[in-house]
């Protein structure tokens, strides 16, 4: 019965096939995670620049011998991610884009504690008494316009809300950008919902992450960003791009960039290595290149000509307890369902 | 026959695990669904309007491109089967781009073309018309139906192919009136063509991620797979209303899936063989036929491509369509070895190897086991299914369902969060073609051949590598190349379940979209959409190699 032989054959090799496959993954799970026990192998989850975070990452590589694993993404995305592996937790060092998200992972006890080398040369905004946020740097908000378009610059948020803007406007959407999130509840916490409205009346819509909302302006699909996020358009605008950015003379938000390790890592002391490293001069130096704002920086100045940033000031613990209905009012205003 | 039971259990064992992986995630979404919530809470998240809005656009979505490859596939179908341009083979293939083309990379094609200042205006700067009507829901239809019309021509293309002629003409002979002619004959024979081409598109868009991801976003246009994946990954976290959306998603894709069963049980027309349809020779014809396929090509293939080696080509994407304002360097970044892009490239290849290689050993075991006589009835049909199966499965869905299942119920294998999740989901979700090749390969596959081998050769190995083997061939590199090409464009599976520290090129692509260089994304999909290509002429020219051998 050669048939039957055939079809045993077959049937063995698939079964070794499947078989081997999990065994592989399994083994090759049980490698890894026999590696970080020797403190080998440690997984950040970061949101920004990308470029930039590859770079942290192999001059920690290298600086330190430790292997790192990384999973890019936004704020929004790193969150749920960590969400869906609460049974099998893999991260070890967050860095995220949202000072709320950090809190609110803050007040649910998920972080801990450590006191960096670096910590006090951090600027005092940034200063976490609790030790467990790691602001290393820092990002602000304002305006992005197509110059193109736009012929006299707009200094102030308000200016947003002429006719100019009419229908041409578009904000990140805060459910993918952490800066946008804290954006939208810390203007609203300093200065209340109108200034929503008129934007919704002078057909403002909700964009997609940091980066597209961008795009829509640097091809002149859209004439600007409110809210934008300034190191993404400085870097646009010394690409050579026709877009400029401004800082609202009223104020803005500079938004802290916390990095942390959870409490669950299994390579404690990797993940505070690897803090002291993001504080280390090596790496504020870094962010410069980046257009970020160091967290070392004495004073917030602009990143593209160094002019100082009006920078509201923030509670992060009071923001925290508004942000969920603030972003809910914000949906009620924009959104589209 | 002690061996003989023993070869029973061992296909048992392997249909309980082929069960196990297949139904046993869906088990688990339905039951997080039914019992992960109170009734009452349950009711009430069903009547919510992100639910209800997105459920509506599906559907609306799902008809209107039926309407869209309808209109678009049935001149198609009758032009390649009635008109001189019907002996043009490359003509066929070049028809059959668009579904090539990930629908991603192709409604950011249309984006690109068609928005403010877009290169359509960019081109004719003077130009007063205006597209804004393009960027509502009926240019998310026409982006769908442009991309899927494909299948619908297929399927139409092969109906018309089979129709004869002789028995419009025996009515004719007769003096049957020509709407007796219509009712009696002409429709009932392609009835059931078009209506297993409408489910099948229909269930393609309900499943669809790419286009309503990307597109779909611009105009605000929700469907069920972007809300299941925005509420799996964007914060604040909706995960129990990810998973209902999911459920209701499947339940349509499976309602769909079990008409398209009852379809393919209609007994078959039988049609006389050799009789091939009567070209229209007129000139007038093949004119009116030569413009609707050259505007077809023009609009479906011409308008995304330009737009995407145009963005892939721009030094700076503001400056637009200006001189000096062209380089090649976002191609040679590709190529340098430690650029993410490049390492996304090599991930996406070796993983569409292995797992084209798992599914078509799996795939033929199960195409040998659901028709071979010497199973009981019973358990080939479990086969079957389980082979079909996963086609009714929106790919979206399948995600869901395997984080579900490993994340929760077999948490203690640690699977989740590696490599291995995925390689089961793309092994899953491109068994049915493989199953399909491999079925209608064997079912044709001629007894005798094994009959006079058993005679005068005696060593099985050579019976399977000298005859078996080669008869197979041109299934084997079909359903190879077929799953090599759909798992390295699929988008949201790789979105939800890669591990950290890896990208392939689909979530390269749409990462570059959303926080990186799109320029960069542009140029990946270029060198995608052009390996594709590549891989088909080879896998095109080795059949032909094999059929020159054969005669």
């Amino acid at each position: 019965m050669p048939n039957k032989k055939i079809v045993l054959s077959l049937s063995a090799l698939a079964v070794l096939a499947l078989g081997s496959g999990v065994y592989f993954a399994n083994s090759h799970g049980q490698a890894t995670t026999a590696k970080q026990g020797d403190t080998k192998t440690l997984t950040v989850y970061a949101a920004g620049p990308k470029p930039l975070s590859d770079k942290i990452v192999k001059g920690f590589e290298k600086k330190s011998g430790i292997k790192v694993k990384t999973f890019d993404g936004t704020t929004g995305k790193i969150l749920s991610k960590l969400k869906a592996e609460e049974s099998n937790p893999q991260a070890d060092v967050l860095v995220l884009a949202s000072m709320a998200a950090g809190v609110d992972l803050q007040t649910h006890k998920k972080l801990l504690t450590y006191d960096a080398k670096n910590v006090d040369q951090l600027n005092a905004q940034f200063k976490d008494s609790k030790h467990q946020l790691f602001n290393y740097s820092a990002s602000a908000v304002g305006i992005t316009y197509n110059t193109k378009e736009v012929k006299t610059a707009p200094t102030d948020w308000a200016d947003l809300t002429t006719e100019t803007y009419k229908n041409s406007l578009t904000i990140p959407d805060p459910k993918t950008s952490g800066s946008s999130l804290d954006f939208i509840n810390v203007y609203q916490m300093q200065h209340g919902q109108s200034y929503l409205k008129q934007l919704k009346q002078n057909g403002a819509e909700i964009g997609g992450a940091n980066k597209e909302v961008l795009d829509a302006v640097v091809t002149g699909q859209k004439k600007a960003v409110v809210g934008g996020v300034d190191y993404m358009s400085i870097a646009a605008i010394k690409k050579g791009e026709k877009i400029g950015f401004t800082y609202p003379k009223s104020g803005t938000l500079v938004n802290p960039r916390p990095a942390m390790i959870l409490k669950s890592t299994k390579h404690a002391a990797a993940a505070k290595q690897f803090i002291d490293y993001l504080l280390s001069d090596t790496v504020q130096k870094q962010l410069k290149k980046s257009y970020l704002i160091p967290g070392t920086a004495d004073k917030l100045t602009s990143p593209l000509n160094n002019a100082p940033i009006k920078s509201y000031t923030v509670n992060w613990n009071d923001a925290n307890k508004a942000l969920e209905a603030n972003i809910k009012k914000f949906n009620q205003v924009l959104g589209h369902d | 026959m002690t061996k003989h039971r023993s070869w029973t259990g061992l296909v048992i064992i392997f249909a309980l695990l082929l069960a196990l992986i297949i139904a046993g995630p869906l088990v688990a979404l339905i039951g997080q669904t039914l019992l992960g919530s109170h009734p009452a809470e349950l009711i009430h998240r069903l009547s919510t309007p992100t639910i209800l809005t997105s459920l509506g656009h599906s559907l609306m979505l799902g008809l209107g491109t039926i309407i869209g490859t309808t209109v678009i596939a049935t001149p198609l179908a009758f032009i390649m089967t009635r008109t001189k341009l019907a002996q043009y083979m490359w003509l066929h293939w070049l028809l059959l781009v668009p579904f090539m083309t990930p629908p991603y990379i192709n409604a950011m094609g249309w984006i690109y073309f068609f928005q403010p200042h877009g290169l359509l205006a960019q081109v004719f700067p003077s130009s007063s018309l205006n597209f804004k009507g393009l960027f509502s829901p009926f240019g998310i239809i026409l982006i769908m139906s442009l991309h899927l019309y494909p299948f619908a021509y297929l399927l139409l293309r092969n109906a018309l192919a089979q129709f004869n002629q002789r028995w419009t003409q025996a009515a004719f002979v007769h003096g049957v009136s020509r709407i007796r002619t219509l009712t009696r004959i002409t429709l009932p024979i392609l009835l059931v063509p078009y209506l297993a081409m409408w489910v099948l598109v229909f269930t393609k868009t309900l499943a669809e991620f790419g286009t309503p991801a990307t597109f779909g976003r611009t105009i605000h246009f929700e469907v069920l797979t972007t809300t299941i994946q925005k509420d799996l990954s964007q914060w604040p976290l909706d995960f129990k209303g990810g998973v209902l959306a999911g459920t209701i998603l499947l339940s349509l894709a499976l309602f769909a899936w079990v008409a398209q069963q009852l379809l393919l049980k209609q007994p078959k027309i039988q049609m006389a063989h050799n009789q091939h349809p009567v070209i229209n020779h007129r000139w007038t014809v093949t004119l009116a036929a030569t413009l609707i396929v050259g505007t077809l090509l023009l609009v479906a293939i011409g308008i995304p491509y330009v737009s995407i080696i145009f963005q892939s080509l721009l030094k700076q994407r503001s400056a637009g369509l200006t001189i000096g304002n062209w380089t090649a360097e976002h191609y040679l970044a590709l190529l340098r070895f430690d650029s993410p892009a490049f390492k996304a490239l090599v991930n996406t290849f070796g993983l569409a190897i292995v797992i084209s290689i798992a599914n078509l050993i799996i795939g033929t075991l199960i195409s040998v086991a659901s028709t071979t006589k010497r199973l009981p009835k019973s358990l080939r049909k479990i086969f079957h299914l389980l082979g079909s199966l996963p086609l009714a499965i929106p790919n979206v869905v399948l995600a869901l369902s395997l984080m579900i299942f490993f994340s929760q119920l077999l948490a203690f294998t640690k699977l989740y969060g590696t490599i291995s999740v995925l390689i089961i989901a793309d092994i899953m979700l491109f068994l049915p073609t493989t199953v399909q090749y491999m079925t209608t390969a064997l079912q044709e596959f001629n007894d005798n051949f094994l009959n006079s081998a058993r005679i005068f050769e005696t060593s099985p190995n050579r019976i399977i590598f000298k005859i078996i083997i080669p008869v197979l061939m041109p299934a084997l590199v079909n359903s190879f190349a077929m799953s090599f090409i759909a798992t390295s464009r699929e988008l949201v599976v790789a979105l939800l379940l890669l591990p950290s520290g890896m990208t392939t090129i689909s979530s390269f692509i749409y990462q570059a979209f959303e926080q990186g260089d799109a320029s960069q994304g542009m140029a990946l999909a270029v060198i995608t959409v052009m390996i594709t290509f590549i891989i088909l002429l080879i896998s095109n020219s080795l059949l032909d190699k094999q059929l020159k051998t054969d005669h």
